[in-house]
């Protein structure tokens, strides 16, 4: 059976056992990945994993359950089917259960993904060409004066497909590959050992960065960080680098997700319509760039993804919806159910090196660790690295400090600088915010 | 009949020899079977947001040449499957190697061998989170939100080595969260408590008003909470959850294969690496505890190993790779998160063991520093030898007293130089609730942590927003 057979054999063993007022969504997953590691020139393993699963939810009124296998034979889709169903069955109804109907959905999947360009069609490459790659990586990062080791260097390769078939009529398959490089690259020796990590990630092979490119980059990065030490605890200018503002970018668009606002869990809940970023912030998702890590014809419910302005001038503009938080705040779904796609913010008008030479006392931070955001309350607090502005020059290596303010704040102070590149699924330019507390000695 | 056999039709007699030529020329290798079942309850803003099941089911084979590791996986656990598999790793490897000894057969019986699944049928599981709801939003009338998740796995595995040691495991695992959100009006904040062991359900039937209460415990906590204080300070971490510290700080960076990628522990066996007094264990053998295992995912039976003995680091965390690597056998820590996944060095229970002071003590000598209880986590770059973990609920203390809660806030250290500065050591020792789930190379494993109170003068930085509250 091919997959379009699979699921609707599944939706009909649960539309029999449900009835006919039941509305049911299948599922299926279907990935290959091969991924190869070097350490010192050498290869370290090769990894090749073919696997699948299938999803069900079933609907009846608004009581829902859902089950997932990747067991695929006949019984066990029997089996599925029958107890996915005898479990709606005694689960209280929701008022969230839903499946999109008629209308709701798109009918041109194939056109749009089509436009989307997410396949890449030339033929995987085998274990030794991976090996090529992660060594030509590895050996320029090893090259660079002061680099003294890589943790990991890796080399990807995913190839999915998804299929979703519903008894309202929605009907998509879609393929899509992804190539993902990166490497952990060490400078220093013993107690003074300095890191940086470093990835390029693309729907097609041809596309990723040059490798040695990467390689050199990062290792060089690893070393500009030598010597770095705490510093004394105050209040100071930080500048966000580029590589790291996609972390702010994802903890704004948790903010503005439609359940946590409708649910009072997020400290942006009364906030549509009113300034959240400074005057000249744009903030934009954009489904339909093509090859795009982050494009999709539609969300998972089937609702057409089209671009879509999030923050205009600092003022929010929309809410992140599915077709749930959407009947909850009764709005339309924008189509998000799965969250935001390409998202980016517009580049400001001044340089980077200007946001920089504007800075008295400050730290430009380029690495981030921990996780520790409320979106509750908007408080911030995190690990960081970098290095230390003064008088509008970049001076000495920063590590072992922690950054923390109020998300709220940060926004409305963000300077953008004017260099957006939109590379990942998350992108924003580096950005400049007054008044942060660093804890250090 | 073995579940995996009955489920497959595949006997290890049968599969033996399969492996044996999977691994001709080969140093290393396995074929690694996994039947995983789960369930779960989760009601969320008054209402079941979700009940759901699924079942997991597949095999990973392995050729371990040298330094060299070659993994194949597929959800067709059948001959032919397997075969192609085995063909596809010969062909990516070389085969110069000369098999290693079996692992010991092991004993081990550290959790009950039957599944929580099919323990509570789905009406009761429902009826459960449903009551914890009522329960919560009935005690105090600040509570705007209570999402509540009642899940059980049982995780099946089966190994089979090309020598003819076929080894088995069936891990239990329940897993109780409650999430609590209050708002008086002014303010709004969220708190937790957890609960997860490898046992069956009816502890959490018969204990969840205690875990409620704690969930209420600490979101009325955070909802008194004042600006956390920024700087380098005394630390006073509680004993339990503060358990992650070891996690983080130390655990990854003597993960043997980290240690061979440089962590900044590389060369440190034999080197004093914490104060005297100091000893951290990871131990596989803690009954029903969420890190314990039978048998490693390399069929290495698990055991209790001792890392930091009075200050001196005296053994890294071994798969079976690196007990050859390094000398002296694994240490039973080679782990995967599923059959898609290859083993590598992961952690169980860590933990350091008990001193002899009075917890009250360690807060009443201390003039001024903070106090911190629970976490939501913690992250490490062991090569650069920098840690940070999130207090969740913490004190400030101000003249041996505590005088009030603060806001959370990362806590960052240098993981060759913090644990240097403990100088007081509780007798308080416990294990944490519930444990946590680790993340290492993109797979998740259930671990577990602990310690007793102690007092670190030096070496970790508070990040709070308060940089004028403190000297």
């Amino acid at each position: 059976m091919n997959d379009q057979q699979i699921c609707k054999t599944l939706l009909g063993y649960a539309q029999t056992e449900a009835g006919v007022n039941a509305k049911v969504k299948v599922t299926l997953n279907k990935s290959e990945k091969k991924a190869v590691s070097v350490l010192a020139g050498n290869p370290q393993s090769y990894d090749n994993s073919q696997t699948r699963s299938i999803q069900l939810t079933v609907i009846i009124g608004q009581q829902k359950a859902s089950a997932a296998s990747e067991d695929l034979s006949d019984t066990a889709l029997r089996t599925l089917a029958k107890e996915t169903v005898a479990m709606a069955k005694v689960t209280p109804a929701n008022k969230d259960a839903i499946i999109a109907n008629k209308g709701e959905y798109i009918t041109d999947a194939e056109m749009r993904s089509k436009a989307l360009d997410l396949f890449d069609n030339t033929p995987m490459p085998n274990a030794a060409t991976l090996q090529t790659m992660a060594k030509t990586m590895e050996a320029a990062a090893l090259a660079v004066d002061g680099a003294t080791g890589c943790e990991s260097a890796e080399v990807t390769a995913f190839s999915t497909s998804i299929s979703i078939l519903t008894s309202e009529g929605f009907d998509i398959s879609l393929s899509e590959t992804f190539y993902d490089a990166g490497l952990g690259a060490i400078a220093g020796t013993d107690n003074s050992q300095t890191t940086k990590y470093g990835d390029t990630a693309k729907r097609y092979v041809a596309d990723l960065e040059d490798l040695a490119k990467l390689g050199r980059e990062t290792a060089e990065k690893a070393v500009a960080k030598q010597g770095a030490e705490s510093i004394k605890s105050g209040k100071m200018t930080i500048l966000f680098d580029r590589e790291v503002t996609p972390t702010l970018l994802r903890m704004f668009s948790s903010a503005i997700n439609g359940m946590a606002v409708d649910k009072g869990m997020t400290f942006l809940k009364d906030s549509m319509g009113k300034k959240v970023f400074a005057d000249n912030i744009t903030i934009v998702d954009d489904p339909t760039i093509p090859r795009g890590l982050g494009s999709t014809p539609c969300d998972s419910q089937g609702v057409a993804s089209e671009p879509m302005t999030l923050v205009a001038d600092g003022t929010l503009k929309t809410w992140i919806l599915g077709l749930a938080a959407a009947k909850r705040l009764s709005l339309t779904s924008n189509g998000r159910a799965d969250g935001t796609t390409n998202m980016y913010m517009r580049a400001g008008t001044i340089s980077r090196d200007e946001l920089i030479a504007s800075v008295d006392d400050g730290i430009l931070i380029t690495d981030m660790i921990g996780h520790s955001v409320n979106i509750t309350t908007g408080d911030f607090s995190r690990g960081a690295e970098g290095f230390i502005i003064k008088n509008g020059k970049i001076t000495k290596p920063v590590s072992e400090i922690t950054i923390a303010g109020n998300l709220k704040d940060m926004f409305l102070n963000m300077v953008p600088a004017d260099d957006l590149k939109i590379e990942y699924s998350t992108n924003a330019p580096t950005v400049k915010i007054d008044g942060m507390t660093v804890a250090g000695k | 009949m073995h579940s995996i056999e009955k489920l497959t039709g595949l006997s290890g007699d049968m599969l033996i020899p399969l492996v044996a030529t999977a691994t001709k020329g080969a140093d290393d290798g396995e074929l690694f079977i996994e039947n995983a079942i789960s369930e779960q309850v989760v009601i969320d803003d008054g209402q079941i947001k979700s009940t759901a099941f699924s079942n997991s089911m597949g095999f990973g084979l392995r050729r371990v040449v040298g330094e060299f590791q070659a993994y194949a996986c597929s959800n067709d656990i059948t001959i032919d499957q397997i075969k192609k598999s085995a063909a596809e790793l010969a062909l990516a490897s070389p085969s110069n190697g000369t098999l290693a000894e079996a692992p010991k057969v092991g004993n081990l019986s550290l959790y009950p061998a039957v599944s929580p699944l099919g323990e509570y049928d789905l009406p009761s599981r429902i009826k459960l989170v449903q009551d914890v709801d009522a329960y919560i939003r009935g005690k105090d009338n600040r509570v705007r939100q209570v999402q509540v998740t009642l899940s059980a796995n049982v995780q099946d595995v089966m190994i089979v080595r090309p020598d003819g040691h076929v080894a088995t495991d069936m891990r239990p695992m329940v897993v109780f969260i409650i999430v609590v959100t209050m708002d008086d009006g002014t303010r709004s904040e969220t708190g937790m408590a957890k609960y997860s062991r490898r046992e069956s359900y009816k502890n959490i039937f018969a204990n969840w008003q205690s875990i409620a209460d704690e969930a209420l415990r600490q979101t009325d906590v955070l909802m008194q909470s004042i600006p956390c204080p920024a700087g380098e300070m005394h630390v006073i971490l509680a004993k339990g959850d503060s358990g992650v510290l070891f996690h983080e700080a130390v655990g990854h960076g003597i993960e043997a294969d980290l240690i061979r990628t440089g962590s900044s522990f590389s060369g440190m066996i034999g080197k004093q690496v914490a104060s005297k007094g100091v000893t951290v264990i990871d131990d596989g053998t803690i009954e029903g505890s969420r890190g314990s295992i039978n048998i490693d995912d390399e069929g290495t039976p698990t055991e209790k190993t001792v890392l930091i003995e009075d200050g001196i680091l005296v053994n890294y965390m071994k798969d079976r790779f690196h007990g050859r690597f390094y000398g002296g056998g694994s240490t039973g820590n080679g782990r995967r998160q599923t059959y898609r996944h290859r083993p590598i060095v992961r952690m169980r229970n860590t933990f350091m063991e008990n001193g002899d002071m009075n917890p009250d003590d360690i807060i009443a000598n201390t003039k001024r520093g903070v106090y911190a209880v629970a976490y939501s986590g913690g992250q490490v770059d062991p090569m650069a030898g920098t840690f940070v973990f999130q207090a969740t609920e913490a004190y400030l203390v101000e003249n041996g007293k505590i005088v009030a809660p603060v806001k959370g806030a990362t806590l960052i250290g240098s993981c060759r130089e913090a644990l240097k500065n403990i100088d007081l050591i509780g007798n308080d020792f416990s294990l944490e609730e519930a444990g946590g789930t680790c993340g290492k190379s993109g797979q998740g494993a259930p671990v577990n942590d602990g310690m007793p109170t102690i007092r670190l003068t030096a070496g970790i930085t508070v990040g709070g927003t308060d940089a004028e509250g403190i000297q």
